[in-house]
Parts: structure tokens; C-alpha cells; sequence
């Protein structure tokens, strides 16, 4: 029962970083660009 | 120059704080591109980026345009409560996500009180008659629920409190039973109710092929945290939909491994060899 508990907290905590790095990553690298852009406009102009 | 030394002002004075402020605004604008890619307008938000950059621009103080910088400010605000009238289904959805955020195998794992084999057991129940309607051409739509189902659809239809079986699924599609015109509601590996009627989904993005089945298969799974499997009557093909989002051509294999994920449950290596025997 312990292993079993312990290898879904494991599995869990995979898809968790599986879903902060790998899915989407396209989109999330975009993200970052634009926000930093957009900040250095802001701090530049502002 | 005097940009490039505004900047490097800023960024020396307070480096902590410039990297929390651009990770919460990538946070911001990826939220934004996620929503938006979700009901196909992803394209709005290059739309909506190029409106900011256009507005710090011409509000600073260097142009001395006040008016159209202004302007174009509170445009953005404007802009983003726009997005959000333009989706009101999701919008609600997303309120009614961050009022009850679990996960739907996560209210699965504590709210039944039966054992995985039970729950194996409903599973391929599910599958077995999804399988059999499917083949048989007969239409059906079965809801695997959570906790948050509300009462109100239980109530439209009659309720059941049985234990699951692949027969009694299969004879209350019967076209020729009273309770196959609506949706059966399953919780756990109980049949809660049948013939309930369900709320239908208003998104334009469903293709128009899909019918009425369909539609409210969709609709309760945008506004409640449900897993809905329907078959088509016209074509046998198994759908699912879950968040307001359908996948189409699911076989036996493919919703067996859905519903484990759903009910939160690990493929034992003896039921896949049990499952594989069988497959032959």
C-alpha cells in the first residue's frame, strides 16, 4: 500500500514537472519574450 | 541613450523585483494565450500584446502625446473585459474552477468509499457496454460525476442508486426503454440516475455535424467537473468530453485508460494481462 502510494506521488510529481517544462513549451518561451519586451519598454519610456 | 539608461536604472535599483514583475507578467500573458487558444482566437493575442506595447509607447513621456496614450491605456483595460464578455461560458467556468480547483481523479480517490477492484470492475463495465452501443449503432451518454454535480440534473431525471453493470447500461439505452432519451449519471461504481436532462453547450467551435447528444455532453462538462463519454447514434463513434473540450474515436483501450486516469487508479500488471488475454 506504502509503495503504491509513494509510486503516485512520484507519477504526480513527474506530470508536474513534465507540465511546467515540457508541455506548451513554445507558448511559455513566448510568454517570457514578450513580457520581458514589454518591461523593457516600460522601464525605458515610463 | 537616455532608454537604454532608464533601463539599466531600473534594473541595478531593484533586480529581485524586475524579475518577479516580468515572471508575473509572462505568467499574465500566458494565461491570456491559453485561454484564448482554447476557443480558437489564440491569433487576438498578438492582437492584444501589440495594443500594450503601442500604448506604453505613445503614453511616455518623451512623445507627449496625452490623448492617444491615454487612450490607449485604458483601451487595454477595455480590451481585456471584452475578451471576457465575448466568452461568458468559459469565463464562468474558470470562476467555478477556482471556486473548487480539485482535480477530478483527486475527488475520486477520497470521496468512495469502494475498493480499486470495485472501481476496475465499473470501468470495464462502462467500457464493455460503451463498446456494445457503439457496434449496435445506439446512442448514449453517460456522465462519470464528482462531488460538485448538482442536484437539480439528478432530480430531472429518475433516480437509480444501483450498481453498475454493463447490462443495465445497455437496457437503459434500449431505444425502446423509457430512459434512454437523456443522460445517466455515474458516481463511483453506482448508477446515481437516468434520463436526466443536461445543459447545452452554446460554442460556435463544435463542428455541426455533432447533434443535440453531443452538445449536452459538452454543456455539462464546461459548467460542472465531469467526465462525459457518448456514443453517437449515427456513426458509433465514443466521444469524450471533459472541460468543455470533446475528443472523438476512442476504442476500448484508449477509454479504459481515461476512465483509470479519471477514477485515479494505476493499471495493475494483472489486469492488463487479464485485459490482454482477452483482446487475444
Amino acid at each position: 500500500m506504502e509503495n503504491k502510494n509513494s509510486e503516485r506521488k512520484q507519477n504526480k510529481f513527474a506530470a508536474a514537472l513534465k507540465a511546467i517544462f515540457v508541455h506548451n513549451i513554445g507558448w511559455k518561451l513566448l510568454s517570457l519574450a514578450a513580457a520581458a519586451a514589454i518591461w523593457v519598454l516600460a522601464a525605458g519610456l515610463l | 541613450m537616455w532608454f537604454f539608461e532608464n533601463v539599466y536604472e531600473k534594473l541595478t535599483a531593484k533586480p529581485w523585483a524586475c524579475a518577479i514583475d516580468i515572471l508575473l507578467t509572462a505568467l499574465l500573458i500566458y494565461g491570456l494565450i491559453v485561454f484564448l487558444k482554447k476557443n480558437n482566437a489564440a491569433r487576438l493575442t498578438f492582437f492584444i500584446l501589440a495594443v500594450i506595447a503601442l500604448g506604453i509607447v505613445l503614453s511616455s513621456d518623451a512623445l507627449g502625446l496625452s490623448v492617444i496614450g491615454s487612450v490607449l491605456r485604458y483601451g487595454t483595460v477595455m480590451a481585456i473585459v471584452a475578451v471576457l464578455l465575448l466568452f461568458p461560458q468559459e469565463t464562468r467556468r474558470g470562476l467555478l474552477k477556482l471556486a473548487s480547483p480539485r482535480e477530478t481523479h483527486e475527488a475520486y480517490t477520497t470521496a468512495y468509499d469502494v475498493s480499486d477492484e470495485q472501481l476496475h470492475s465499473a470501468i470495464n463495465d462502462i467500457v464493455r457496454a460503451a463498446q456494445n452501443m457503439s457496434k449496435k449503432n445506439v446512442g448514449a451518454l453517460i456522465i462519470i460525476s464528482t462531488q460538485n454535480m448538482p442536484e437539480h440534473i439528478v432530480d430531472s431525471g429518475t433516480k437509480l442508486d444501483a450498481v453498475l453493470s454493463c447490462a443495465l447500461l445497455e437496457s437503459i439505452f434500449n431505444t425502446k426503454a423509457p430512459l434512454h432519451d437523456g443522460a445517466v449519471v455515474v458516481r463511483g461504481n453506482r448508477i446515481v440516475a437516468a434520463g436526466c436532462f443536461l445543459p447545452l453547450s452554446h460554442s460556435t467551435t463544435i463542428d455541426k455535424e455533432l447533434g443535440t447528444r453531443h452538445r449536452a455532453g459538452i454543456g455539462v462538462s464546461e459548467n460542472y467537473n465531469v467526465l462525459t463519454i457518448i456514443v453517437s447514434e449515427e456513426t458509433g463513434v465514443i466521444s469524450i468530453a471533459q472541460g468543455g473540450e470533446l475528443t472523438r474515436y476512442f476504442d476500448s483501450q484508449m477509454l479504459t485508460d481515461k476512465l483509470e486516469q479519471t477514477y485515479g487508479l494505476q493499471a495493475t500488471p494483472e489486469l492488463n494481462k487479464r485485459r490482454k488475454r482477452k483482446n487475444g
